[in-house]
């Protein structure tokens, strides 16, 4: 295909609706325009791309058992049979649109269970912030007048009304300003868990550590970090980077937590400039490359931010003309004129956002999310330059959904089978997902110090970095232990938040077997080496004579229950 | 890729022996593992988040440092609180005074180490840290952190050891990436596997990860040999001396630590990391909080070994304090500082030379300003990688070549300090 027909191509697939192209979610019609995804207009040869190297030495996976492990939180059954019978392409376009995917079962438990999180923002400020009246030491009825008189509708609030006031169903700690926390941690669980739109939630979580934010420093940062998620991220997971910077760098818990309260005129804090530039942006290998950034940098960007606050009585996002130097800067070889108050810092954002440099990071960032530890650098190359939108007319936005989909049909994601290791929360929601646990109501608590065992809990990580994302990190002997520990807990079913249906799973087989070959098709989605089968096998009779003795009905289900956590802890299910 | 490498190194040394959690069963077949080297256990404490050295051993005398502290309205340790011992040109922070008060100081076991860190290096925490770990003079690892080439240098003091390194903590600093022979864990007896049907469901975990040398199977091996190893080391017997370590995180993971010295010969290096030194705003509260429990828990574990015979004795120790860098030398508008260059290091033992210790440092009144100012931020007058040298040659017992001091730090070398910081091991 010649460059110019691609290109326009390109630009199709990359257009705002995929309706067009025929893609719709009512379970029914699906004209997917098979043309157009088969030409594979995305920029790439056809060629097949050698993989890097498979953190395990197995039978590798479908390939629709690969992309789910990748776009999603684990490979649940009924999503598995979807992707197989529209085909990857056509999966991978719908997981694209979440604003099309129904998800009402999911929404309905996180608004029963999470009325909290749904407070609107003066009204959650109020309630979980450091409030020296709390609602849980006035009347009810004073706690309505000063509802009222924040100009919250109460009335609004379908269903919600009730859940304010008690202790909300899904526990954190007792303290108030705590379940702010308790609330997001909640509600990013459940959504990991149930949600239809996973590739969406991948990228929630992805943007969420790319922006990181530790809310545990005061009690104030956690309900804003809380309206963090709901405002800043998720609006725009699948939106533009433009649309993604421009917000966090308003967010009321980013300016919290990186010190831009405290940076002011004639004193300024580096801190926000630093990272906005080294993590946010441009990247680390930018700093005192040719086009790149240099400390000198730092401080004027620090200095272009001055002013951009928290107003303290309403807890939103403020300018304080006072507070800014107002004085002419350069940044980055651009000259900022004096006088241009809150305009120095939006200009900073346009200067960062248009840098190759910051395309690179994402692109070489979203390489190692998605494909592997050691990203090629060709398709980060292609990612970046897609990273400049459909038109390429020089608008620079930053086009995520469009990175997201070359990225998934490149032939390096697609030979990237088990080339990721699972990282704990990956790790704990798959195996909720892929065994279908019921997960118990009100046991938030119990959950989080699951997480917190295995060595990751959401939007726990102290530095603006993020949770690491390289097998390095996460390659500890205890954590290892830990993982062993909470499947066997898991296949015994008295792991605490969560019920699997042994029997169910198992298809109530008494043979060795049986037992192996039905957990293997229901939890692993993937072939077994033989001699792993017949470890397996020999667990479950514990002797060759008795490889065929029919068990009875309890010990089957004792050793069905082991081979779950067995198959949980084995090499199989820690890559991804 | 290089990941991948180290990770297949550890495979060469599994072959696992039966994995059980049943420790009493266990210790009968136990061997006790002996030292056969004459060198000090090592214990890196790293101060994550850059602490501001300039306030933990304060150059009062300097008229600059009340200009560029106490008139930014900042904050002054010497305003609220009476400095406790220095040499009239330095003083400590008053939050040290356990390690006064216990003697330590006067022993001429702890020394601090003005002016340290890596004048080539950034003010991310995250390159600079990874560039003090690392020390080879870049961001990037080529071939580990320094703490995995001293293992790789130096025999291990225990043949076939189940552990030369030990990170308290989930996860290994990056001093330590790319040795083959390091355990993660808070405490060691967690490693416990507990399970119904534990001989058989060990048994399959073990064949799940046998025979492969991939990187998720050789750390599941290597797990399972290590549950298998500690269940021959029973901590929970080991006494502390009658000596309270401090209800905090660092005061958990010395006490720990000293378990381990004292009962666990195979282990050389215990690292941990201390948080919260990011000090952008309220540094002066904050500082005294960290400042406290740092000095308290080392206090302890001074006192803990000190009362201790033979190898785990406090003479056989080094504990090692270093962050990834100083902080400016002028407050900002937060009562904080921002990111710097020049730090500390203190080195707390008894083959170490105590007191303070300030090479090229210049004394003339308002050198803060002048002379020991560089971009706003303290001068770097020791480079860190010659104490770590020293340590290495005077109580680690390396002895290497030219060369091999080039591999051990690329693009330094052998270049010691000319600081008398350590005694020669006997």
């Amino acid at each position: 295909m010649d460059m110019q027909r691609r290109s326009l191509l390109t630009g199709l697939l990359a257009a705002p609706s995929m309706a067009a192209a025929g893609i719709t979610v009512d379970g029914v019609a699906r004209e997917v325009n098979r043309e157009v995804l088969n030409t594979n207009a995305l920029g790439f040869e056809l060629e097949t791309y050698a993989g890097v190297d498979e953190l395990v030495d197995l039978p590798a996976p479908d390939p629709e058992v690969h992309l789910l492990n990748r776009i999603s939180f684990g490979v649940r059954r009924d999503a598995l049979e979807r992707a197989r019978l529209i085909g990857q392409e056509a999966y991978i376009e719908e997981q694209l649109h979440p604003e099309l995917i129904p998800d009402a079962l999911c929404e309905a438990e996180i608004a029963y269970n999470f009325t909290g999180y749904h407070l609107p923002r003066r009204l959650a400020i109020y309630h979980y912030g450091n409030s020296p009246i709390s609602p849980n030491h006035i009347s009810e009825n004073a706690y309505r007048q000063t509802v009222r008189k924040l100009g919250v509708d109460l009335g609004a609030l379908t269903g919600v009304d009730d859940g304010v006031w008690e202790e909300i169903n899904f526990k954190g700690t007792t303290a108030g300003p705590h379940r702010a926390e308790a609330q997001l941690r909640g509600v990013t669980i459940y959504r990991a868990l149930l949600s239809q739109r996973q590739l969406y939630e991948v990228m929630v979580e992805f943007w969420s550590n790319h922006f990181s934010i530790y809310s545990g420093l005061s009690k104030d940062m956690r309900v804003h970090k809380m309206l963090d998620d709901r405002e800043v991220i998720r609006p725009n997971a699948l939106t533009t980077f433009r649309a993604l910077l421009t917000a966090s760098a308003k967010s009321t818990a980013m300016i919290y937590y990186l010190d831009g309260v405290s940076n002011v005129d004639g004193a300024p804090n580096e801190n926000y400039a630093r990272e906005i530039m080294e993590l946010h942006t441009l990247g680390i290998e930018a700093m005192d490359a040719k086009g790149g950034y240099t400390e000198e940098d730092v401080q004027n960007v620090a200095r272009c931010f001055t002013g951009w606050t928290v107003d303290p009585a309403t807890g939103d996002f403020f300018f304080d003309a006072d507070k800014h130097d107002d004085g002419p800067k350069r940044v980055m070889g651009h000259d900022i004129p004096a006088g241009g108050g809150i305009n120095d810092g939006l200009q900073v954002i346009d200067i960062l956002i248009k840098s190759r440099f910051t395309a690179e990071n994402l692109a070489r960032k979203l390489v190692r999310r998605f494909v592997c530890d050691v990203p090629d650098e060709a398709l980060v190359a292609k990612l970046a330059d897609a990273y400049a939108g459909p038109l390429g007319l020089g608008a620079v936005e930053g086009d995520i959904r469009g990175m997201l989909r070359l990225l998934l049909n490149s032939p390096q994601f697609r030979a990237a089978k088990d080339q990721k290791f699972k990282r704990p929360f990956e790790f704990y929601i798959s195996s909720l997902r892929a065994t279908g646990a019921m997960v118990f109501r009100s046991n938030g608590r119990a959950m989080t110090l699951e997480l917190e065992a295995l060595g990751q809990v959401p939007h726990d990580w102290e530095l603006p970095t993020g949770y690491p994302d390289e097998i390095g990190y996460w390659s500890s002997t205890a954590w290892t232990l830990r993982r062993w520990v909470e499947s066997a807990a898991f296949g015994s079913g008295y792991n605490y938040p969560a019920k699997v249906d042994v029997d169910e799973l198992s298809g109530s087989a008494r043979t060795a077997a049986g037992i192996v070959e039905n957990l293997r098709k229901r939890i692993l989605h993937r072939e077994l080496k033989n001699e792993d089968r017949a470890a397996l096998e020999l667990f479950v009779h514990g002797d060759d004579a008795d490889r065929d003795t029919e068990l009875s009905r309890s010990q089957a289900y004792a050793k069905a229950k082991g081979v779950i956590g067995l198959i949980l802890s084995s090499p199989y299910f820690q890559a991804r | 890729m290089l990941r991948r490498d180290l990770l297949t190194g550890i495979g060469a040394a599994a072959s696992l022996a039966l994995l059980t959690s049943n420790r009493a069963q266990a210790s009968t077949n136990c061997n006790v593992a002996k030292a056969t080297q004459n060198r000090d256990v090592l214990i890196q404490i790293f101060l994550r988040g850059g602490a501001d050295a300039l306030n933990m051993c304060v150059p009062h005398a300097d008229q600059g440092y009340a200009q560029l502290r106490r008139e930014a309205g900042v904050f002054d340790v010497m305003i609220d609180n009476p400095l406790s011992v220095g040499d009239g040109y330095f003083g400590l922070h008053p939050k040290f005074a356990p390690l006064i008060d216990n003697g330590c100081w006067a022993n001429g076991d702890l020394a601090i180490v003005m002016g340290a860190g890596d004048a080539g290096g950034r003010r991310s925490h995250f390159a600079n840290e990874d560039r003090i770990e690392y020390a080879n003079g870049q961001e990037k690892a080529t071939d580990g952190g320094w703490m995995a080439r001293y293992l790789r240098a130096a025999s291990p003091v225990v043949v076939d050891p189940f552990a030369r390194a030990l990170a308290l903590q989930p996860s290994a600093p990056s001093a330590l990436f790319g040795s083959t022979s390091v355990v993660t864990t808070r405490r060691l007896n967690d490693l416990e596997l507990n399970v119904d049907d534990p001989e058989a469901y060990a048994q399959a975990i073990r064949s799940l990860h046998e025979g492969a040398d991939s990187p998720v199977e050789i750390l599941g091996a290597r797990t399972a040999e290590v549950v298998n190893d500690v269940a021959c080391k029973d901590l929970a017997g080991v006494s502390h001396n009658g000596v309270r370590y401090p209800d905090s995180v660092l005061g958990d993971q010395l006490s720990e630590a000293a378990k381990v010295i004292k009962a666990v010969p195979e282990v050389e290096l215990i690292c941990l990391d201390y948080g919260g030194w990011d000090t952008h705003g309220d540094q002066l509260a904050r500082q005294d909080a960290l400042i406290g429990n740092l000095a308290e828990s080392l206090a302890a574990l001074y006192a803990d070994l000190g009362a201790e015979s033979g190898r785990a004795n406090i003479a056989n120790v080094t504990v090692m304090v270093q962050s990834e860098f100083g902080r400016r030398l002028r407050g900002n508008g937060s009562q904080g500082t921002d990111h710097g260059t020049g730090g500390l290091m203190m080195l707390l033992g008894g083959g170490v030379r105590g007191g303070i210790h300030a090479q090229n440092w210049s004394r003339s009144d308002g050198s803060l300003l002048g002379e020991m100012a560089h971009r706003g931020d303290l001068r770097v007058t020791t480079d860190y990688r010659s104490v770590l040298t020293q340590l290495l040659e005077r109580r680690l017992g390396l002895d290497l070549g030219a060369a091999d001091w080039e591999t051990m730090f690329p693009r330094f070398g052998y270049q010691p300090s000319t600081l008398d910081l350590f005694e020669y091991r006997a």
